[in-house]
């Protein structure tokens, strides 16, 4: 009895602690919530086979139209297939284990449905995860300024749409080394080697990661994946029930709305619907005219969830979305649709399979295209052993690119359709020489195109835990970068600037050739890599890098071909440069007491590029800043209030000189349903310019802006 | 010479797509006898946690005045969104405890729970509920949930997973305060018992 008062006195005395620091718990259990987030990826791939590039075929006709159809009418069968198979594997009674013992409940093996969750500390990459709540709290309302809280990626806003974002250099609008998935649908455009930011936005409250790695990711991810790859991962629709409405604005952010609705269809299929609409600003130019590049979005889509009682789940999503660009001068739209069944066979073993299909039409002060893909891949994981998990995987894609009209000037079109096919398979074998420390990845993609044939694309890992909250890990990998279509494939022939006065005193236009011998550039990585927790409030990790590049493309200049009244001097790429680079990021967060973090982050990026002509070298090396740093701070003053702020330096780009500037966002929460926010940004100045246009047009300055968000949940 | 050259490739690409096309068939190959030579398959982790839920009432004694009969039914709540709702629906139809049906109940996110026997705080909820075990500690409701500092913040039960298992932690302090008697039976299969009396 008396003990038992002992106890009770014990619990009250406990509980009371409790409750005097209950505000601070609840706060320090969202940076809890957070960091586990953040902590967690999905290692083995999901359908990531995403190499926009295939093959070239220069015919143009009926039956490649064909093709596509039966390309996605065979992938939509085989999801199809998948889902019939999968489901004939019968659940086990769920009333045979509600009837055991406790004994036996307390002995019952389970399936491990997050099999494929590592922890981040296992990963033999750098990797970095900005979770749905660091979204939120950075303020930011595209896809494009929410990664610019990812240390080691180059984030540069060109004007108000577009982007220009890479990771360990080679930084353009048309970042050609970078891959880019939603949902393990690839936005990366072959055409030009590049991605749309603008027509890249998806509802960030449903999203429930963004997870990026700098450096390759080739053997999994395939072609383009060299300097990076970034995952946008959303959320299921049984984690999204409900609704949500937001609506604001500002004088940057003219005006943001959207809404989503969650629901159930039966007791195993949930589904959600959402709609939004954004209208940005007018960017100034150096002069403090406007850019005019003002420019809108509305987005509509839906993502149905059916789980089965065989750990199996078979996604279907699709979105559509129409904007104007630049003052309504041009536009875009697209519609996208993705199926995916995915099944947890055993333990150690599972399957997906996936297939999509995606439109995308752009007209903007380049050119007019239009772009449709089909995507089918499988994958398969499974145990060889006790310490051999191997997955493998092959892919297909078919791509049809059409080139409407090219407004530049002194262009000619000389193929205006032009149809890809691309072959992939590879294959990862993770070997745990000794369990729980040491570990060997070793795997390779294969992938057929039509540029220069079979691409290997192989990688070796090695992951060490000295201890429970230290690791090493190396890494060195090959991976290349397809070049784009507009160089390799007879598309056509582009003006590149001003006439120049060449042999006899005449003038001639310099114009680019297509050239159909160009190979695909090559990266040779080395990686080195560390992370430690010292306490539970701090963790430290440092990636290193090496890169070596061949055959990079250069612009070289041949023949000059007389004319009237100007000649053409003609300029063809080249597989004519090479390049190292080294650099490596720190990334170090404290939780400095149970309500602030703070997260510092430096990255550092040295390029060298040789070879014909110079001055292509020269212009690699400035492409990415040499020093860039990024200090962020979450600080919760109650649970009703918090305040955000991110201070970011970047270092010269080209002709831009560096910059610092800082975001703030307080948001108060009078209820959990009730949400509003107040957001500035790019405040220590009233402008900057951030990154060069690509196409030498006059370069636009990034304002100083403010906006307020009202977010009802119900 | 156009018309020659369509069809001159026209045979690549048809060998292609056979490659393609025989590629699919392997893949398809392979997932029909995964799933044939696959056993049967392991519980789910939330079948398991239904099973537990719904066999608690079992091995605890809750004080009298809570049910408002002697008939009354066992409630079962679940706050938040769990995949747990589902398999505790499949299986308390028709089950009784000490003659009492077996009710679920579900809670949306940052509901009050009200009338209820046993509270299931899923791991959605989990930022929520050192504030809500704080509201409920004297309140005679069996709280279980899933997180690792359940326990800390005033829970009854947790199950948490431990690799491939689920075990039973539980704290007889909070069991105590809520006046909720748990059987020995149970206590002895717990991995973590906190709180114990001498």
């Amino acid at each position: 009895m008396k003990g038992n008062d002992g106890g009770r006195h014990a619990a009250s005395e406990f509980d009371r602690r409790q409750g005097a620091e209950l505000e601070a718990k609840q706060v320090f259990d969202q940076h809890v919530k957070a960091e586990k987030a953040a902590r967690h990826y999905r290692s083995a791939p999901l359908m990531k086979t995403n190499s926009p590039i295939g093959r070239i075929d220069s015919g143009v006709g009926n039956w490649f139209n064909q093709s596509r159809k039966t390309a996605a009418f065979a992938g939509l069968m085989l999801l199809v297939a998948g889902a019939v198979w999968a489901t004939d594997g019968g659940p086990v009674s769920t009333n045979s284990v509600a009837d055991l013992s406790l004994e036996d409940l307390v002995n019952l093996k389970v399936t491990s449905v997050s099999r494929k969750e590592e922890k981040l500390d296992d990963a033999a990459a750098a990797i970095f995860v900005l979770g749905n709540d660091d979204i939120r709290r950075s303020g930011a309302t595209t896809v494009a300024d929410a990664l610019r809280l990812v240390p080691g990626l180059q984030v540069a806003a060109i004007d108000s749409s577009d982007w220009a974002i890479s990771a360990r250099g080679f930084n353009s609008q048309f970042a050609t080394k970078l891959l880019v998935m939603i949902d393990g649908r690839s936005v990366y455009s072959p055409l030009f080697s590049g991605v749309y930011w603008d027509a890249q936005q998806v509802f960030l409250d449903d999203v429930d990661r963004i997870e990026v790695i700098r450096g390759p990711g080739a053997t999994i991810w395939g072609a383009n994946a060299v300097d990076g790859v970034i995952s946008i991962l959303s959320k299921s629709t049984r984690d999204t029930q409900g609704g949500l409405v937001y609506g604001g604005g500002g004088d940057e952010h003219l005006a943001l709305g959207g809404a989503r609705y969650g629901g159930q269809i039966d007791e195993d299929t949930y589904y959600r619907v959402y709609g939004m609409y954004q209208l940005n600003n007018d960017f100034p130019l150096a002069d403090g005219q406007s850019a005019d590049d003002r420019w809108d979005l509305e987005q509509a889509g839906y993502r149905v969830d059916h789980y089965t009682h065989s750990d199996g789940q078979l996604t279907w999503q699709a979105d559509a979305y129409a904007g104007n660009l630049a003052d309504n001068t041009g536009d875009m739209n697209g519609f996208n649709t993705l199926g995916r069944w995915s099944r947890t066979i055993s333990d150690r073993s599972s399957y997906e399979v996936q297939a999509y299909l995606d439109h995308t039409y752009r007209n903007d002060s380049l050119a007019v295209i239009s772009l449709d893909t089909a995507d089918f891949a499988f994958q398969h994981t499974f145990g060889l052993g006790e310490r051999n998990d191997v997955i493998w995987g092959l892919g297909y894609r078919f791509t049809d690119t059409r080139f409407q009209k090219v407004n530049i000037p002194g262009t000619t079109i000389l193929n205006n359709n032009i149809p890809l096919n691309l072959f992939s398979a590879f294959i990862q074998d993770e070997f745990k020489i000794v369990p729980d420390k040491l570990t060997f990845t070793l795997g390779t993609k294969i992938e057929h195109n039509d540029f220069d044939g079979f691409d290997v694309q192989p990688s070796a890992r090695l992951m060490f835990k000295p201890a429970e909250n230290q690791s090493v890990w190396a890494a060195v990998s090959r991976a290349v970068r397809t070049p784009s279509e507009s160089f390799a494939k007879e598309l056509g022939t582009f003006a590149l600037g001003a006439p120049v006065v060449g042999p006899g005193g005449g003038l001639y236009e310099p114009t680019l050739f297509p050239n159909t011998q160009l190979k695909s550039e090559v990266l040779l990585a080395y990686e080195l890599g560390y992370r430690i927790q010292p306490t539970h409030r701090v963790s430290v990790d440092v990636a290193t890098f090496y890169n070596n590049y061949s055959r990079l493309v250069g612009d070289q200049p041949g023949a000059f071909i007389p004319g009237t009244p100007v000649g053409t001097l003609e300029v063809d790429p080249e597989n004519s440069l090479r390049g190292q680079s080294y650099g490596g990021e720190a990334v170090v967060t404290v939780a400095a007491t149970d309500f602030w973090r703070l997260t510092a982050s430096y990255s550092l990026l040295l390029l060298y590029a040789q070879g014909e002509p110079a001055t292509d070298a020269k212009s690699l090396e400035l492409n990415a800043p040499t020093h860039q740093a990024v200090l962020r701070s979450s600080y919760d003053f109650t649970r009703h209030a918090s305040l955000d702020a991110q201070l970011r330096y970047v270092d010269g780009v080209q002709s831009v000189p560096s910059y610092v500037t800082a975001d703030v966002r307080l948001s108060y929460r009078p209820t959990p349903n009730w949400e509003l926010a107040v957001v500035g940004q790019n405040l220590l100045d009233d402008r900057h310019p951030e990154q060069a246009s690509t196409f030498g047009a006059p370069t636009v300055d990034v304002p100083r802006g403010f906006y307020g968000k009202i977010t009802w949940r119900f | 010479m156009a018309v020659l050259t369509r069809i001159s490739r026209r045979s690549p690409r048809a060998s292609r797509v056979v490659l393609c096309a025989l590629l699919v068939m392997a893949a398809g190959w392979i997932v029909g006898t995964s799933v044939s030579i696959a056993e049967e398959p392991l519980p789910t982790e939330y079948q398991v946690k239904a099973a537990f839920l719904v066999n608690f009432p079992k091995y605890v004694d809750w004080p009298a005045e809570v049910f408002a009969e002697t008939g009354s039914p066992i409630v079962i709540a679940v706050l938040g969104e769990s995949k747990v709702i589902e398999e505790i629906q499949k299986v308390i139809a028709g089950r009784t405890v000490n003659g009492r049906q077996i009710v679920l109940k579900r809670l949306a996110s940052g509901e009050e729970p009200g009338v209820c026997h046993v509270l299931f705080v899923s791991a959605a909820e989990q930022q929520h509920s050192p504030d809500l075990l704080a509201k409920l500690k004297d309140a005679s409701i069996l709280t279980v949930g899933e997180s690792d500092d359940f326990l800390e913040s005033g829970g009854i039960i947790n199950l948490a997973r431990r690799d491939q298992k689920i075990a039973l932690e539980v704290n007889l302090a909070a069991a105590d305060k809520a006046r909720i008697k748990i059987s020995s039976k149970l206590l002895s299969v717990a991995s973590v018992v906190k709180g114990k009396s001498k």
